[in-house]
């Protein structure tokens, strides 16, 4: 905004400078011819608008300093009556009026200097210069008062202080473009006014073909009708003849002028005491301010000199306003572009130190590198994560921060970034081991982040320190892992707890039947002895029931009674039982022998078939005795109406170390039903049993960790088996 | 003297033949049965003054026999034998109308009282109305929580299941029946779910 406006100021005031110099140009011509004695200094063709107008400066700085003394001349012919003789066809100088006397610009003017003088002027006059010329010559006149200036003439004149310049300018048609110059007139027609210095002149010039005309309204008319091609001639007598006649509206002025010629008062060679006289005339007359007068009587609007220092002041005024301004312009642009750029090189600064503080107190470590992993910017908190110091380490690679592999890999995987643009860590957090002064390793969460640009490329990384969060997580996973082993642990007791409940519920259960089977036989033997009693007490004498057989019966129920605890003797334990190694074979062995101990009948026979290592298993000894004595018991009962009598003892590693004992029988079998409830409490199929033995026997083998079960064998009777888990590892301390 | 007829249903030889014994020395007709099912298809019950029956049987449980009982008219009044622990079942009996229950074993002097009062009820039935009224005077003497135990009671729950429920000791479970009992003024947990249910406490359930 400011820089546009700017620039079109600047335009505008170039554009306006230039059209002043261009106006200038022209009114320096117009006025030259006015400024007294320095024009032949001046050059009159000035290089630039700018030298011109410096050139102008120095031609009226010169001419104050000059012209003063010239004023101040006095002599002793100042008094007297003079005779001046001159031309009166040279309008507006010398000219006719419709009288016939002789008026115009010269006369007045030499009026004025005379009488300047204190003296009287009289004039002869004559259309031909020549003849004016010979009046002076002959002595009848003192003094000519207009001539140019030409060398020659000097030989014969003495010249005054010049009192107009005026400049030879070649006019042409308007629709005229072909000529520019005076060099351009070669082989043109140009028309000049007979034995008139410009005519002098250009008879001088080759190839110029004058066409002579005795006055210059006829060359005038020429020019204008197209006899001619151009006209040379002072310029303020052609603009005159040409107002007079209406025709300036179709010619021109081209190129510079031909010469700037000066008109000066003459006298005779040697009369200096006029000459003087005239000087001094001519001096009080341009400082009185009469000349001016005079000048704008005859040449019209013709700036004079009064006008011409406003002018130039005005100009100069314009100029250096515009210089002012211009400058000004300038100094207020530069001031504010000085401005401009401090303000955005502080905001740069600020924003410089805002990303620094930001970059140093960063809770996250930070590290800035460069293309070939060369540390830039090294934060506090990545200090405070490595141990280095910035200054340790801005300037060396990054791969210090890195243990092995990643130390080695870093710089060509770099490489194979730039060169492919493929990125593996840029952003994306990824967990990485880094490598600390201390040399620990330690794990980091590392971002990667690409800045800069072109062939400055850089990197930022964001560095996590994940040593607490990973103590933290392998402390969350330590505690959760407590936690499953405390529920493991839990569960462990809820299912033992629950094993235990069911070997409560079972015995709940036990204890329900065995409860139900304990108060039959004791409700019968209450009721028996109470009846008895009641008999006995005579209340009821006419009874046929006998008390004898009541206490009968009530002595078989009481031995009921104490063969259901006989049975459940070894059932009732406290606790766990005492377990121990022990040899299955030898055990087995013994409880056999022992549960066929005291038997009716004792024809049956037994075969052992043990397995031939010895067998060691973690068992309650006589809790496994009394499995076996039961279970061979139970099989010595069953074959005792078979016509076989035979058992089968055997002992046999089973499958997945387990050891099976097995006891076969010849017997009847067993029916699928009562095979179902075998293991039941309180069922039976012996006569006088009371079927606790192997509910007992399966609620021992489970305890073991082992099964009990019936099958029907080949013999047609029946073979019970159990295992209990082998206990391998004891097998060598047996040996041993 | 015309005696009584008393029918014991019972699978159990020994209790079948030991409770007739003392009964026909007590003074009744004694018809015994080992199973619900013989019993139920041939016996008529016109001449029965009480029929003692054993709740836990295998082929048809006691209280089928009461419901098949019940359902004849004139239906003796029937007092269930039960082995120990049956005390659910017990009162799920009597709720259904058996007159007493007797755990096994007994004294001589529990089942006899049993007997004959079940005999005197089933012939003053009047009787019933006044026993039902004073035992709905001695349910107004119970405390909240009293009424709360004696609910329980009536479900046939043991004193630590209805402590587990009322969030008490089984002790206090103990303290409260027995002042039940007092108030109440009954002579046995039988006796005591009888009238609760005559006096209308219905079971929490």
């Amino acid at each position: 905004m400011n820089i546009l406006f700017l620039i079109s100021v600047c335009i505008r005031a170039f554009a306006l400078i230039w059209a002043i110099c261009f106006h200038l140009r022209i009114e320096y011509w117009q006025v030259t011819w006015i400024c007294g004695a320095d024009e032949e200094r001046f050059r009159p063709r000035p290089k630039s608008p700018m030298l011109r107008l410096l050139g102008l400066f120095l031609v009226f700085s010169i001419a104050a300093l000059v012209s003063v003394p010239g004023g101040r001349a006095q002599t002793r012919s100042d008094v007297g009556s003079l005779t001046a003789a001159s031309s009166n066809n040279f309008p507006p100088v010398n000219l006719l009026d419709s009288e016939g006397r002789l008026t115009g610009f010269g006369r007045e003017l030499s009026t004025a200097v005379i009488k300047a003088t204190g003296g009287e002027v009289s004039y002869i006059h004559s259309s031909r210069w020549t003849e004016v010329l010979d009046m002076l010559a002959e002595g009848k006149a003192d003094f000519i008062h207009d001539t140019g200036y030409t060398p020659e003439r000097t030989a014969t004149l003495d010249f005054s202080e010049p009192i107009l310049t005026m400049p030879e300018r070649i006019f042409v048609l308007k629709d005229r473009f072909d000529i520019a110059s005076l060099d351009s007139l070669r082989g043109q027609k140009v028309a000049c006014v007979n034995q008139h210095i410009t005519h002098l002149y250009l008879q001088k010039i080759p190839r110029i073909d004058c066409v002579v005309f005795a006055t210059p309204p006829e060359g005038l008319k020429a020019l204008v009708d197209g006899g001619v091609d151009a006209f040379i001639y002072p310029r303020q007598i052609v603009l005159y003849y040409a107002q007079k006649t209406h025709v300036t509206g179709r010619i021109k002025t081209i190129g510079d002028p031909v010469r700037t010629l000066t008109w000066h008062m003459a006298v005779k060679k040697g009369n200096h005491d006029v000459l003087v006289r005239l000087n001094n005339g001519i001096a009080k007359v341009k400082a009185s301010g009469e000349y001016h007068r005079i000048y704008d009587k005859w040449f019209g609007k013709i700036a004079i000199e009064g006008h011409i220092h406003k002018e130039i002041a005005v100009t100069i005024g314009i100029v250096l306003a515009l210089g002012a301004t211009a400058v000004g312009g300038f100094v207020i642009w530069n001031w504010t572009l000085r401005r401009t750029v401090r303000r955005a090189t502080g905001e740069l600064a600020d924003s410089e130190r805002r990303f620094h503080r930001a970059f140093e107190s960063s809770p996250t470590g930070s590290i800035v590198i460069d293309d070939s992993g060369i540390i830039e910017i090294f934060n506090e908190e990545a200090e405070r994560i490595f141990g280095y110091s910035a200054a340790d380490i801005v300037g060396k690679n990054v791969k210090l921060l890195m243990p092995e592999p990643d130390r080695s890999q870093h710089d060509s995987a770099m490489q194979e970034f730039l060169d492919t643009g493929e990125a593996k860590v840029i952003g994306v957090e990824q967990e990485v081991s880094g490598l600390r002064k201390s040399g620990e390793t330690f794990p980091l969460a590392l971002g990667v982040a690409e800045c800069g640009y072109g062939d400055h490329r850089k990197f930022i990384g964001t560095i996590r320190d994940l040593t607490e969060r990973k103590a933290l997580e392998e402390r969350a996973e330590k505690s959760r892992m407590e936690a499953v082993r405390t529920q493991e642990l839990y569960l462990r007791e809820l299912q033992a707890d629950l094993h235990k409940f069911s070997r409560l519920s079972d015995m709940g259960q036990f204890s329900a039947s065995l409860t139900h089977e304990l108060s039959q036989p004791l409700t019968a033997i209450l009721n028996y002895l109470q009846a008895c009693r009641k008999i006995m007490g005579g209340t009821e004498s006419n009874t046929s029931v006998k008390v004898d057989g009541l206490i009968e019966k009530a002595v078989d129920q009481a031995k009921r009674t104490a063969k259901i605890l006989h049975g459940l003797k070894d059932m009732v334990h406290d606790g766990e039982p005492s377990r121990a190694i022990e040899d299955v074979n030898t055990g087995v062995e013994e409880a056999t022998t022992l549960g066929l101990t005291g038997l009716v009948r004792r024809d049956l026979s037994v075969e052992f078939n043990f397995a031939k290592k010895k067998v060691p298993v973690l068992i309650n000894k006589v809790q496994i005795q009394q499995v076996v004595q039961n279970l061979v018991r139970n099989a010595a009962e069953a074959v005792a109406d078979s016509k076989t009598r035979h058992l089968k003892v055997r002992t046999a590693y089973d499958r997945e170390g387990m050891v099976r004992i097995s006891v076969s029988d010849t017997g009847p079998g067993l029916t699928d039903e009562m095979r179902g409830r075998l293991f039941q409490p309180f069922v039976t199929t012996k006569r006088g049993g009371i079927g606790v033995g192997l509910a007992i026997s399966q609620t021992i083998v489970e305890a073991h960790g082992g099964k009990i079960w019936a099958e029907p064998n080949e013999q047609g009777g029946t073979t019970f088996h159990f295992t209990l888990p082998a206990s391998i590892r004891d097998e060598v301390t047996l040996d041993a | 003297m015309h005696k009584v007829k008393v029918l014991v249903v019972d699978d159990d030889k020994a209790v079948r033949d030991s409770l007739g014994a003392l009964l026909e020395v007590s003074g009744f007709s004694v018809d015994s049965y080992d199973s619900g099912q013989e019993f139920l298809t041939h016996r008529d019950l016109w001449d029965v003054g009480c029929v003692l029956l054993d709740v836990n049987m295998p082929d048809v449980s006691g209280l089928e026999i009461q419901q098949e009982l019940t359902k004849k008219s004139g239906a003796p009044p029937i007092i269930i034998i039960t082995g120990f622990g049956d005390i659910p079942m017990a009162v799920k009996a009597i709720r259904a109308g058996a007159f007493d229950f007797v755990e096994k074993p007994f004294v001589d002097k529990t089942i006899l009282d049993s007997i004959n009062r079940a005999i005197d009820q089933n012939r003053h039935p009047k009787s019933a109305e006044s026993s039902t009224a004073e035992a709905t005077q001695n349910l107004k003497n119970l405390t909240k929580r009293e009424r709360e135990v004696l609910s329980y009671l009536v479900e046939g729950l043991q004193n630590k299941v209805i402590a587990y429920q009322l969030g008490i000791s089984p002790r206090t479970v103990e303290i409260h029946r027995a002042r039940v009992m007092s108030k109440m003024q009954a002579k046995s947990l039988s006796h005591l779910v009888r009238m609760a249910l005559a006096a209308g406490i219905a079971p929490i359930s």
